[in-house]
């Protein structure tokens, strides 16, 4: 079986979709096609391979195409050859799990491939024509000694063979702790997969969508795909905005080693801005960047409190807020200044708002075009509050492309379908809080129904992760200690000294290291002073610990010290085990705010890359576990007895919908003074009271008691 | 003594830590008759010509203090004792956060946090408070000049000349009760309900000259 990616195909178009169709139909051959990828340094400038076969049978197979009629100097071709297989070979001798001593050990093969000329007899006569010949060429390659080494393969051509960070572990002794085991994720291939790879090199002139669970590397595919762009588009001005900061060194990081590899050369970083999204006068963001643009107001996280919205308008966020006001009050101004950049990156677009991506939008040379932002699918589990579509957003969009990116690479299938059920409620003895109001988000996310052919309200449904969605790295992770587990304590301080041992013995047996570890405190306001309670143990035990980026707000982790965190932080971040306190905050009975609740929730639990513990006080804990007993008795299938209509879905997600604190308490207050009222209409009819004791009333309770 | 100072600066970190106000810590070090931190590196020493920008960036990116305040303020305590257990030195120094944007960023992270509990707000005034303080002591007769160097004196705001004399050597409470009632008020009467005990016992080393000029007394 084989599998092409396309890249940006400017050039021997015909004979490219020629090669593309023979590989298409002949699925005998094994193995990765690329299409105008990967880049190479040619004649000191760069340029696309016209096609590359990466296969474990054959190792790599350079296809250089013609097209026409014209023959070519065979000094020219030998040149040409030559250089095309020197750059390549540079490239993967780097990569020393590809060498065999000082050697490459890579067979690299040329086939010079012209589809418009007719088939010639001989197979010797170069170039090859037609798919007939073509196959016979294909038979007669050299075998690939070192078939194994095709992982390193892939992943050295992809560049991403530096994709996992790996920490110094010299702590590391045993060969099944927790510890080992990580190293030896960490110490894995990395190789993007189909759909990842696609969306990084995959283009249209408008705007692309990826979509995709938390973890499935949409943060990678963006910075290699600006990586990608600012190789084929040396002279093209590329930023890259995004909500945690902390992401920036990231970026540039990423970017830099991605680029470097492919064309052997430093990025021009005067073309390329990795800016946070707000920013401000000592550290500029994209929204400060346009308000200096379109000689705005800029508003800091200070002002924006105090920034009163349209009434007409849902309730915003505080960024939310600012954008709002900067597009109503830039579109006021009479001459249009268009943006400086060629093309716009966004991450974590689900934590930006939409006036934000209208923001973007606005700074790009060239409006609708070139725009790229990427979001999590899930962070807010219902799409009512998630992105719209880009055609709500934009307007007429002319080419929308959208990708979604269906692996989950970070949590284990049994983190993930716990941090749905939750996220959902399926299993809430109250019901039900929040669900797609898009049936086909299940698929896009990586279920699928297994009792029947698709789901139907009013009728079980049964939901299970499909496996060709899993990461199989995380099976050994599992085995080692079950990678959920629910604790609850009877008070908070008994809730810390457990975590604060469970720390220790993390550090000292389990061989993790502190930058390995995070503890969330998901309704941070409520449970901060436990937040104290625990860092005190920690500190009677010998260990320090800080609050995740109040010294540093681009640095999450520190070494030799535990992160310690509330949940807006922890978004963007990952660690092997993760500690979460005080869940029962997040369980309510009652209906209101639940949504944010269990988001809350959701997020907290898939920050995990290996281990999360769930830990809390009381009866919600005991809830929370109990539902999640049920995610194991349903073998972690999400199980719904009927189904809910859309109506019903509608109805559920606006009952337990996000309020603001302020509503919450207006609420409390309206409900007593109803009581209130009752309590007075009641005594009125039971003759315990006269409507003449509130003459002030009068009229009003005439007229109501007389309808009853 | 030194065991009684070290105990003082721990309860208190610890005190701190437990109200989450804390946002690094290094652990207190007690050895060879001194009292400082694991990870002493002695920057503020190195760079004192620096301007105070300099300095307070050096000192929290090498983490050369006893802990951090979430707004970014710096501590140090550090303490000598001689063989018979009496106080010969201490350097008691308090570094607030000189960046303004950093502030800016951590109003909001604390605004999460604290819910309205407004702990730091003598900070958040944009008051400038970019004031630091060193109450350095010094048993050392070779280095008393009366009135220009007494034994125990106030430095304020890095400047070399600054000396201003105290009644004696400070404990650990008395330093954090100067600093806390004066510029962390919000912060002094919700963690300490405006009390902080006296601390270590501490002789008085002031004399009878000084006395009769500005000083400041416990």
């Amino acid at each position: 079986m084989n599998e092409v990616r396309k890249g940006i195909v400017n050039d021997k178009v015909v004979a490219t979709l020629d090669l593309q169709r023979f590989f298409e139909t002949n699925q005998q051959y094994n193995g990765l096609i690329y299409l105008a990828y990967p880049i190479i340094r040619l004649e000191g400038k760069l340029k696309q391979v016209d096609a590359l076969w990466l296969s474990e049978e054959f190792g790599l197979v350079i296809f250089d195409l013609q097209e026409g009629t014209e023959t070519r100097n065979s000094d020219e071709i030998k040149e040409l050859h030559d250089e095309i297989y020197i750059q390549i070979s540079q490239r993967l001798i780097e990569e020393p799990k590809l060498r065999k001593e000082r050697d490459l050990d890579v067979e690299i093969q040329i086939i010079e491939y012209n589809p418009s000329l007719e088939s010639k007899k001989g197979l010797l006569s170069k170039p090859i024509a037609g798919h007939e010949n073509l196959k016979r060429k294909i038979e007669r390659l050299k075998k690939w000694r070192s078939p194994h080494k095709y992982p390193a393969l892939v992943s050295t051509v992809q560049a991403a063979i530096q994709l996992k960070s790996k920490k110094k572990r010299s702590n590391v002794k045993s060969s099944n702790s927790k510890g080992a085991l990580i190293k030896e994720t960490e110490n894995a291939i990395a190789i993007l997969d189909n759909e990842q790879e696609t969306a990084v090199i995959s283009f249209t002139d408008g705007i692309q969508r990826i979509r995709g669970l938390a973890g499935s590397g949409k943060t990678i595919v963006l910075a290699f795909k600006a990586a990608y762009i600012h190789a084929t588009n040396p002279d093209a001005k590329i930023a890259i905005t995004f909500h945690t900061r902390s992401l920036k060194d990231f970026y540039k990081n990423l970017i830099d080693r991605f680029f470097r590899t492919h064309t052997h050369d430093e990025p021009d970083w005067s073309k390329i801005n990795i800016i946070q999204a707000w920013g401000g006068t000592k550290s500029t963001g994209m929204y400060y960047e346009y308000c200096k643009l379109k000689g705005v107001n800029f508003n800091n996280f200070g002002d924006a409190a105090s920034i009163v919205s349209d009434p007409k308008e849902e309730k915003l966020g505080q960024f939310a807020k600012v954008c709002a006001l900067a597009l109503k009050e830039a579109g006021q101004n009479s001459d249009f200044k268009s943006g400086p950049y060629d093309y716009i990156l966004v991450d974590e677009a689900q934590d930006l708002d939409v006036n934000f991506l209208k923001i973007c939008n606005e700074m790009l040379v060239n409006k609708n075009k070139n725009l790229i932002y990427a979001y999590d699918e899930l962070q807010k589990l219902n799409e009512g509050a998630s992105l719209p579509d880009p055609a709500k957003i934009f307007g007429d969009t002319l080419n929308f492309d959208d990708k979604i990116l269906h692996r989950c690479y970070r949590n284990s299938m049994h983190v993930l379908t716990t941090a749905h059920a939750l996220g959902f409620g399926v299993y809430r003895k109250e019901g039900l809080v929040q669900l797609f109001d898009d049936i086909n988000l299940w698929n896009e996310v990586g279920y699928e129904i297994v009792n029947q052919e698709k789901i139907v309200s009013g009728e079980r449904a049964v939901l299970k992760r499909a496996e060709r969605n899993e990461a199989t790295a995380l099976i050994k992770i599992e085995a080692n200690e079950p990678t959920v587990d629910f604790q609850v304590f009877k008070t908070e301080a008994l809730q810390a000294e457990w975590i604060a041992n469970q720390i220790k013995k993390n550090l000292v047996e389990d061989e993790l290291l502190a930058t390995d570890i995070m503890v969330i405190n998901p309704i941070s306001r409520k449970s901060f002073s436990s937040a104290g309670v625990l860092r005190e143990k920690l500190y009677n035990l010998g260990i320090a610990s800080h609050i995740a980026g109040a010294a540093n707000a681009d640095e999450f982790f520190q070494e030799n010290s535990i992160a310690v965190t509330g949940i807006n932080r922890a978004k963007g971040n990952e660690a092997s085990m993760v500690y979460v306190m005080n869940i029962n905050d997040c369980y309510s009975d009652q209906s209101l705010n639940n949504v944010v609740l269990r988001n809350t929730l959701f997020t907290a639990m898939t920050r995990s890359k290996g281990w999360v513990k769930m830990c809390g006080t009381n009866d919600g804990t005991e809830a929370l576990k109990e539902e999640y007993r049920k995610v194991v008795e349903e073998n972690y299938h999400l199980v719904f007895d009927e189904y809910p209509t859309a109506q019903e879905i509608k109805r559920i997600n606006t009952m337990h919908r996000s309020m603001q604190p302020e509503d919450i308490k207006r609420l409390k207050n309206e409900e007593r003074a109803f009581d209130q009222v009752i309590g007075i209409l009641q005594r009125i009819q039971r003759g315990e009271a006269k409507i003449s004791d509130y003459p002030d009333h009068q009229d009003f309770l005439l007229e109501f008691l007389d309808d009853k | 003594m030194i065991n009684k100072v070290y105990i003082e600066i721990t309860e208190h970190i610890q005190k701190l830590l437990k109200e989450n106000l804390i946002s690094n810590i290094n652990f207190p070090y007690q050895g060879e008759g001194e009292i400082k931190w694991h990870g002493y590196k002695s920057i503020a020493y190195t760079l004192k010509n620096q301007d105070y920008s300099t300095v307070y960036n050096a000192i929290a990116s090498e983490k050369d203090y006893n802990f951090q305040l979430l707004d970014g303020a710096l501590f140090q305590f550090m303490y000598r004792f001689d063989t018979l257990g009496n106080i010969t030195e201490h350097r008691l120094a308090y570094y607030p956060n000189p960046n303004s944007a950093q502030i800016e960023d951590l109003k909001k992270y604390i605004e999460e946090y604290f819910d309205g509990l407004n702990i730091f707000s003598d900070i958040f005034r944009n008051y400038n408070n970019i004031v630091p303080l060193r109450f350095d002591f010094s048993s050392d007769d070779k280095k008393f000049v009366e009135h220009f160097h007494s034994y125990s004196h106030l430095s304020i705001s890095n400047n070399k000349n600054c000396r201003i004399p105290i009644v004696g050597p400070l404990s650990p409470g008395r330093f954090l009760r100067f600093v806390f009632s004066n510029f962390y008020n919000d912060l002094f009467k919700h963690v300490y309900s405006s009390n902080i005990s006296i601390g270590t016992p501490m002789p008085k080393t002031i004399t009878k000259k000084e006395s009769e000029a500005i000083y400041i007394q416990c």
